[in-house]
């Protein structure tokens, strides 16, 4: 990538990251996330561009600049919930800004890429994650498919060359299960692949709560599955 | 590293109409007591871990009846839970080369996740198995090799 686009990229992450604090103005929050907004399209612009030419290792890069990026705008939303007292929204945005920030560390790592302060930001959403929200009780799947296709290629995952969890061609490899998923059970773990599956309503006593906001609600205990896409 | 005693996995794969591993093979879920090869899926990384392997050099097989896919479980679990492997005989030779390289690719693959590990292994010439059960961080993997060395050449 051009230097003068990685200056640009680093002077936007810098102000952004400077605004990433609950006590920093909703307005210029706001303001903030539509600049992350139009750096991730010019990202992703700069990634075709790269691929248009071959560059297959620069696509990569890039693509983990915009993985942080996306973390970056993410953390801003979630605090943004979080005063517009929507703990749920800010919960799948700390969940996202954390996954994005493991995916651009992953990639970094494939492609040799000094990550100083990636560690550093995704301990901060760990931070975040253990003092500002309260205790989840997670829930994992447990399944089985026929198989998966490839995202990168599409053919069966079992006999093409590409590696879930690896960076090709500016897109992080991912296997997509064919046919139907049977599930076979349901438990609760300690350490979710996913950690936007967790219940959201449990009884206490007499009384259904909301696992968040600790409000009394209707209905009965309730749980949010994700399924893969 | 808990060891306990295991299924002869050559005869165990005759026994269920599976492909007889050599070398590296990864085992489906259930080998030990499946009544029958309809029972068996495999581990969902068990796809990711013979691709990781195998562009390291190290040729693995899948443990599944001639000509059928079995089927993949879906684990949604960040702990990464790695199927038995089993390590045959030949792996140990020399200076267990192969073995060292398997755990030293599963230990990077995994990198700063927890994980559940379990490695088949022929102890004796009378055909007496055991499975080695590993569950930690996956820097712990490579620390291993001695003790799987061990058991494979059969000085345990």
């Amino acid at each position: 990538m051009e230097e003068n686009k990685v200056r640009e990229f680093q002077a936007v992450v810098q102000e952004a990251l400077k605004l990433a604090f609950p006590t920093r103005a909703s307005e210029l929050q706001d303001e903030m996330v539509g600049r992350l907004d139009d750096l991730i399209d010019s990202l992703s612009v700069e990634k075709e561009a790269l691929l248009h030419r071959s560059n297959e290792t620069g696509a990569n890069q890039v693509l983990m600049l915009e993985r942080l990026a996306i973390a970056i705008q993410l953390k801003l939303k979630m605090w943004l919930s979080l005063k517009r007292e929507d703990p749920e929204q800010a919960w799948r945005a700390l969940v996202e800004a954390q996954d994005s920030i493991k995916e651009a560390m992953s990639i970094g790592r494939q492609e040799g890429v000094d990550m100083v302060g990636f560690d550093r930001e995704l301990e901060v959403l760990e931070g975040v994650e253990g003092t500002v929200f309260p205790p989840q009780i997670f829930v994992s799947m447990g399944a089985t498919v026929q198989g998966y296709l490839c995202s990168i290629c599409g053919k069966d995952y079992e006999d093409c060359e590409h590696v879930s969890g690896r960076a090709y061609l500016g897109e992080v490899c991912k296997q997509r299960p064919v046919g139907p998923i049977e599930l076979n059970h349901v438990a609760i773990v300690g350490s979710p692949a996913d950690k936007r599956c967790r219940v959201v309503r449990w009884p206490v006593g007499d009384v259904m709560r909301d696992v968040m906001t600790w409000k009394p609600v209707e209905g009965q205990a309730s749980m949010t599955i994700a399924v893969p896409d | 590293m808990k060891v306990t005693p295991y299924v002869n996995v050559p005869r165990r794969a005759k026994e269920l109409g599976l492909v007889v591993p050599t070398g590296v093979a990864v085992l489906p879920r259930g080998f030990e007591n499946a009544a029958s090869a309809d029972d068996l899926v495999r581990e969902s990384s068990a796809l990711t871990i013979g691709k990781i392997l195998r562009n390291q050099g190290v040729e693995v097989g899948h443990v599944q009846p001639e000509g059928r896919r079995l089927p993949l479980a879906m684990e949604l679990s960040e702990d990464w839970i790695i199927p038995v492997i089993f390590l045959a005989p030949g792996c140990f030779v020399g200076s267990a080369s192969i073995v060292k390289a398997v755990l030293r690719t599963l230990s990077e693959w995994a990198k700063s996740k927890r994980v559940k590990a379990s490695f088949a292994v022929e102890v004796s010439r009378d055909g007496e198995h055991v499975r080695a059960d590993y569950e930690g961080p996956a820097s712990g993997l490579e620390k291993l090799a001695d003790k799987l060395g061990d058991l494979g050449s059969g000085r345990e």
